[in-house]
């Protein structure tokens, strides 16, 4: 089934966005995208030395021709992740930027005031804005009002692998915006939890860690590739609603020996 | 001379110079960067008439692993 989608200006083939980060070496890193054949590859920016280690990385992520979504991460005010979108834009020649602004050093929870106020900011200033948010209703609103057609709400703190922290409120967010895109983004540990965020009616997961942290990174790559695929034809094939009671699955009409007793 | 910070290391330069003449002399010729300075983006189009200053702050970036 093909389950192609479009998002911004583009037409994706993937709803796995992979991060590049933290894997054990390239060679990982190459073949986990290889394996998860993801619909965006997220990329920062850091400082530059001369020796030129971000040309080397640049390479091997060229080389597969799947579109990239620079990231703010690190940014801790509203000036910072503009600034480091703004040299995003120019380094990797687009419009689309995943806004990280973090409030909380511990939990790397986002500031949602200072993604409001960026987001204002970015948008007039002609940016895709991908805010990496809570799973707050209102901050949700407010960023939409602020020019978001998309939102992506953690399932829980970076890196924890905690799965979906709060359900309900990813089930609100995606009844109260059916038409904005929703990505879980952060905190997803295993093909399970994508799924299950899928199964939701979500647009799309984004992970790194859960991938590039495994045991072996390809290989859980392509797990990740199938759990997405498989709760997106669940969404779609329509899912049953809980019941308080069994029901038999198997007709009793007929049933041998019916009321002999 | 004048002092500047460059990406958190404190450097002399002999005189005030362009964005671009700066990357020049130090290695970033036709490299994939970006540039800001004093946390505000300088675009590769005014790289030959924004000015490096004494005290300024020089932040240059490039692609790198990210989530």
């Amino acid at each position: 089934m093909s389950d192609q989608w479009n998002i911004g200006d583009m037409l994706l083939g993937s709803r796995l966005f992979l991060g590049t980060a933290g894997y054990p070496s390239p060679d990982h890193l190459k073949k986990s995208i290889e394996a998860a054949k993801p619909g965006m590859i997220t990329v920062s920016l850091r400082r530059e030395s001369v020796a030129g280690k971000g040309q080397a990385f640049w390479d091997i992520i060229k080389g597969f021709e799947i579109p990239v979504l620079p990231n703010t991460a690190g940014c801790q005010s509203v000036q910072e992740a503009v600034t480091t979108a703004e040299m995003a834009r120019e380094v990797f020649d687009t419009n689309r930027i995943k806004l990280e602004i973090i409030g909380d050093d511990y939990t790397l929870q986002p500031d949602p005031f200072g993604l409001v106020a960026a987001t204002k900011i970015l948008v007039d200033k002609g940016f895709e804005v991908y805010p990496y948010m809570t799973d707050d209703l209102v901050l949700a609103e407010r960023l939409v009002d602020a020019g978001c057609n998309i939102l992506m709400p953690w399932g829980a703190p970076i890196g924890s692998g905690r799965g979906l922290n709060n359900i309900f409120a990813l089930k609100q967010l995606r009844v109260r915006f059916p038409d904005k895109t929703l990505i879980v983004d952060a905190g997803i540990g295993a093909p399970s939890h994508a799924a299950a965020a899928m199964e939701m009616g979500y647009d799309a997961i984004l992970l790194n860690t859960a991938v590039a942290k495994a045991g072996n990174p390809p290989a859980m790559a392509e797990a990740f590739a199938d759990g997405v695929k498989a709760g997106r034809k669940a969404y779609l094939a329509g899912i049953i609603d809980r019941q308080e009671s069994a029901t038999p699955s198997t007709p009793l009409l007929d049933k041998p020996f019916w009321h002999q007793k | 001379m004048i002092t500047i910070h460059m990406n958190g290391e404190e450097k002399t330069l002999e005189s005030e110079i362009t964005v671009l003449e700066f990357l020049n002399k130090n290695g970033y010729r036709n490299k994939m960067v970006a540039v800001a300075v004093n946390q505000s983006f300088v675009p590769r189009s005014s790289y030959n008439h924004h000015t490096i200053k004494q005290n300024d702050t020089i932040e240059i970036v490039a692609p790198m692993q990210g989530g």
